[in-house]
């Protein structure tokens, strides 16, 4: 079928601010959207800037709004927009780099900020420290994050202000502190309890509806700030 | 599963206002069930209209109901039980409010140069706000 | 011009790079420098799980895990290399614990382990639980893991930055060239060990499992720079991708009692497999469902089978095997269990093909997965330059784009976690330890030059005529045809002879794009030439060898040869002329004898 795609393009050293430019490309309803960006790129205009690797899902590079939402290329079929017409535009709340590239440090800077590592200085024993599967499904929802910022760059309170921290970094503070072997939970809710943490979020859910690997962010969120008020890690 | 907690609980002064917010969203709902409660004791389904009743509801200035069978009502504010009452409801819907437009503000302006600047005038107006209320209802 | 100096230099920030920069950091000044933003990487997409004799649901030891992979490699695996590893494994898994990796559990709260294809009880043949997972996303679990912990020491990265050339300066390594891609500023880091760790090749078929970004650049460039390579013509074809994308389906839906059926419905595998049936080798499943489809059993005749994991096949099976769970009770599941155990499968079929696994069986055929061959190294990691094991100081390369050889011709599933781990690991340590104890060479003023020669090129070069995506597909459809699963000598040559031409048809590509700011058009044109030069070694070395062994299955010479062909392929690659020598293979308590699974 012939698709229409609709690109913001935007080349730092020719163009004062970022311009459409449209594209006729054939393909099929099965075929991904990186596939559609690949063939222009390849075989209309070369030039065309996206960042990309695993091309299914797990690496979390191509995240772009595709028809005003905020996906991943390489997840996204054709036929999953149910139309001929695709508009596709870099991220919201990251400064722009050129096209579909959006500056990134910021939002890992932020990932940073939270300590997203296991904190645990008793010695370990021997083997592995034990865990039940109750324990390590408590906290599984948050281990799914691929860091692709689809969610930071759909909420609100970010795009309001670049200083939030985020629902991507709350999502992985939740790993450790929920993590029934992490004893750094006080350290994270004192970061996430400051002018910038958990406080910014205000159950908008665009987070939840953005994330292409279906975690429940808001949810998350919302655990967070009941440990913070409670002090209760269950 | 053993129960886990954490062992310095986390007391910003972020958490402090997301908390009030909600206690004190919670309390003006309650105060004001207390007050229609109250009127309607006091005989107001007969003696008030709807708009009046409601402008009760949060407001209950006794000036509004006349009925001589309830002594204190007739007292006015002069009455403490009124007074405290209504002091209460005006803290805790001020500050709700004044908290509401900070919240607002700083989720634009964050940590730059003026949130101090603008924490200080919102924390003024609040101020003014409960001294010119506390005063109505005092000296009335 | 921008100058760095560090003691250790990582190149490649997936597992294996991660690993090595995390150990080397703990002593010496480091920085890892990366193409893509590390969690990109493609250890991220791994899916099997971690094989390590921990034996926490049913007898194991690393002494049968070095069998297994000794046999998995068709024998030509290095076997004190593949010793070490085994024994490595079990610590690498519980440091990998301590740090923080969310293992699946068993009841009683140890890390839960499944059977995989070719891991076997030595004793009984039977298939071992052998692999630790967490969910299907191992390899995700452990990039974030390994990568917050790069966090928590403060490890230095460069990030985005596309190493071009290793610089060697008398006879020592001393550093590589690199462009930053937001600016197309080249940078000198200057350093007194280098760690190649860059990952394979496989973009160079048309369908693949690898990422768009695994284009051999830190093999390719070791090649330029007269370093050999080796064993390149073993290239391992996973059996199980989604058709037509290549898409990993892994071999864990196996291992939780999938099947592999033909256009007729039987479970061919019985037939090639007797004993181990889907859960053999994966060179001797892909050839089999090759064979299928040859025969004229594809699904509706076409070039793909089916993978059935729904629960009333995968039961129905289970009973006539005589599979038990790990407490003597028999296997059978609901479609609950399966969802529960393999939750990204479920959603790659559901995203990629509409089709729901519980309900439908899955469409797969071979993609070109993993590079067994790469950087010829020794135990350390210290890369190794003839077959006389001669070493060239300061350099080492670790995990896919590294030859120890621990998988020889063919690697067994959950191997590749366990390489990564355990070689990352000791090349950052003795990285370390040389760089600490070595003297920085001055380096030469034109040291850059090479690198900037491969890409001043192609930028402005308006008389070009040639695209990159044409040039890119007819090599990846050639190299799909006639380098794949089978091989023959007529096919191979066609192939040479079309990678020669394309490498003469690829001076003249013309961009599109001669910007400094992220020039990914540039980038691509790079990345092609690392792709083309390692097509034509792995062509050339599959030529020569006339046996079929592991992955290397040829119909002109169908029968493993162990008295002209137990050796390594060594390729060099001068003046435009390939060299091969041979280097013997390493054996310790195995003889090589008939590999029936």
């Amino acid at each position: 079928m012939k698709v229409t795609v609709k690109i913001l393009r935007y080349n730092p050293e020719k163009d004062k601010r970022p311009r459409y430019r449209t594209y006729h490309v054939e393909a099929e309803p099965t075929d991904r959207v990186l596939d559609v960006l690949e063939k222009i790129k390849g075989y209309q205009d070369g030039s065309l800037s996206f960042r990309r690797s695993c091309a299914h899902g797990i690496c979390g590079s191509c995240a772009m709004r595709i028809n005003g939402m905020n996906r991943l290329a390489c997840k996204t079929l054709i036929k999953d927009l149910h139309s001929d017409k695709i508009v596709i535009e870099p991220l919201l709340g990251l400064p722009l780099m050129k096209d579909l590239i959006v500056d990134m440090k910021p939002f890992f800077e932020h990932y940073q900020s939270v300590k997203p590592y296991l904190i645990n200085d008793e010695p370990p024993p021997l083997t592995e420290r034990l865990q039940s599967p109750e324990e390590r499904e408590r906290f599984d929802d948050t281990t799914k994050c691929i860091l692709c910022a689809a969610c930071t760059t759909s909420c609100p309170s970010f795009w309001s202000n670049g200083q939030y921290v985020g629902p991507a970094a709350i999502v992985n503070a939740h790993r450790f502190i929920f993590d029934s072997r992490d004893r750094g939970a006080a350290e994270r809710l004192r970061i996430l309890s400051d002018q910038f943490g958990v406080y910014r979020c205000h159950t908008i859910f665009n987070c939840t509806l953005a994330c292409p690997r279906d975690i429940q962010i808001t949810k998350a969120i919302g655990e967070v700030k009941r440990a913070i008020a409670t002090g209760s890690l269950d | 599963m053993r129960s886990r907690t954490v062992s310095q609980p986390a007391m910003s002064f972020e958490y402090i206002m997301w908390m009030f917010t909600r206690i004190s969203g919670l309390a003006l709902l309650f105060l004001g069930f207390i007050g229609l409660v109250m009127a309607l004791i006091m005989n107001a389904r007969n003696l008030l209209d709807m708009p009046t009743l409601t402008r009760w509801t949060f407001f209950p200035n006794p000036n509004h109901v006349v009925n001589s069978n309830i002594p204190d009502v007739s007292q006015g504010w002069a009455n403490a039980y009124w007074q405290i009452m209504e002091m209460v409801i005006a803290l805790f819907g001020i500050s709700h409010g004044f908290n509401g437009l900070r919240v607002v503000i700083e989720d634009f302006i964050g940590n730059t140069f003026w949130q101090p600047m603008i924490r200080g005038v919102i924390f003024l107006m609040w101020l003014f706000f409960i001294i010119i209320a506390f005063y109505v209802i005092l000296a009335s | 011009m921008n100058k760095h100096q560090y003691e250790v230099i990582v190149v490649g920030a997936g597992g294996a790079g991660l690993m090595a920069a995390l150990n080397a950091s703990k002593t010496a000044v480091t920085a890892v420098i990366s193409k893509l933003y590390p969690t990109r990487s493609h250890t991220g997409t791994a899916q099997g799980g971690i094989g390590a004799a921990l034996g926490n649901l049913e007898e194991d030891h690393p002494e049968w895990h070095t069998y297994d992979t000794v046999k998995g490699s068709d024998y030509l695996g290095d076997q004190d290399a593949i010793e070490f590893m085994c024994q490595e494994a079990v610590p690498a898994v519980y440091e990998l614990e301590h740090m923080g990796l969310p293992f699946s559990r068993t009841p009683d709260g140890r890390i839960a382990q499944r059977p995989f294809g070719g891991h076997t009880n030595n004793v009984t043949g039977k298939p071992v639980r052998r692999s630790c997972y967490a969910a299907d996303r191992t390899g995700h679990m452990i990039l974030q893991t390994l990568y917050q912990q790069c966090i928590k020491n403060n490890v230095q990265f460069f990030d985005e930055f596309q190493v071009l050339d290793l610089l060697i300066v008398n006879g020592v390594a001393q550093g590589v060239v690199a462009i930053e891609l937001a600016t197309s500023e080249i940078h000198i880091f200057h350093a007194n060990a280098v760690i190649f760790a860059t990952g394979g090749f496989g973009r160079i078929w048309k369908i693949t499992s690898n990422a768009y970004s695994l284009t051999g650049d830190g093999v390719a460039i070791a090649l330029r720079r007269g370093i050999p390579l080796e064993d390149m013509e073993f290239f391992q074809f996973h059996p199980t991708g989604i058709y037509k994308l290549g898409i990993l389906i892994t071999e864990g839906v196996r291992g939780e009692g999938g099947v592999l059926v033909n256009d007729k419905g039987e479970r061919f595998m019985e037939h090639y497999a007797p004993h181990a049936k889907d859960l053999a080798s994966r060179d001797v499943v892909s050839r089999a469902m090759y064979l299928e489809v040859r025969d004229g059993r594809g699904i509706n005749g076409k070039d793909y089978l089916y993978l059935d994991v729904r629960p009333e096949t995968v039961n129905k099976y289970a009973t006539l095997d005589g599979r038990t769970r790990p407490d003597g009770t028999p296997y059978q599941v609901t479609g609950e269990e399966i969802l529960q155990k393999l939750p990204d499968i479920i959603d790659f079929c559901r995203t990629y093909l509409g089709v729901d696994p519980i309900e439908q069986p899955m469409p797969v055929q071979p993609t070109a997965h993993y590079a067994m061959g790469g950087i010829p190294t020794n135990i350390y990691g210290q890369v190794v330059l003839d077959e006389n094991n001669t070493i060239l100081p300061g350099f080492y390369a670790a995990g896919e784009s590294a030859c120890v050889s621990v998988h020889g011709a063919n690697r067994l599933g959950t191997n590749s976690l366990v390489d990564i781990l355990v070689f990352g690991k000791h090349a950052g340590i003795h990285a370390a330890q040389y760089a600490r104890g070595a003297q920085f060479q001055t380096l030469p003023q034109d040291a850059a030059d090479f690198a900037r020669q491969q890409l001043d090129r192609f930028l402005n070069n308006d008389k070009g005529t040639e695209k990159i995506s044409d040039i890119a597909e007819e090599m990846k459809i050639t190299m799909m045809d006639h380098v794949g699963v089978f091989r023959t000598e007529e096919g191979m040559n066609v192939a040479l002879n079309k990678i020669r031409e394309l490498k003469q048809r690829y001076w003249n590509i013309k961009l599109d794009d001669n910007g400094k700011v992220f020039n990914t058009d540039l980038l691509n044109a790079w990345e092609l030439g690392n792709l083309l030069d390692l097509a034509e070694v792995t062509t050339a070395s599959a030529l020569a060898r006339k046996e079929s062994r592991g992955a290397h299955a040829r119909e002109d010479f169908p029968k493993r040869d162990d008295k002209n062909w137990l050796k390594h392929t060594l390729a060099w690659l001068k003046d435009g002329e390939i060299h091969l020598r041979y280097k013997p293979v390493v054996i310790t308590k195995y003889q090589p004898k008939e590999r029936v699974y």
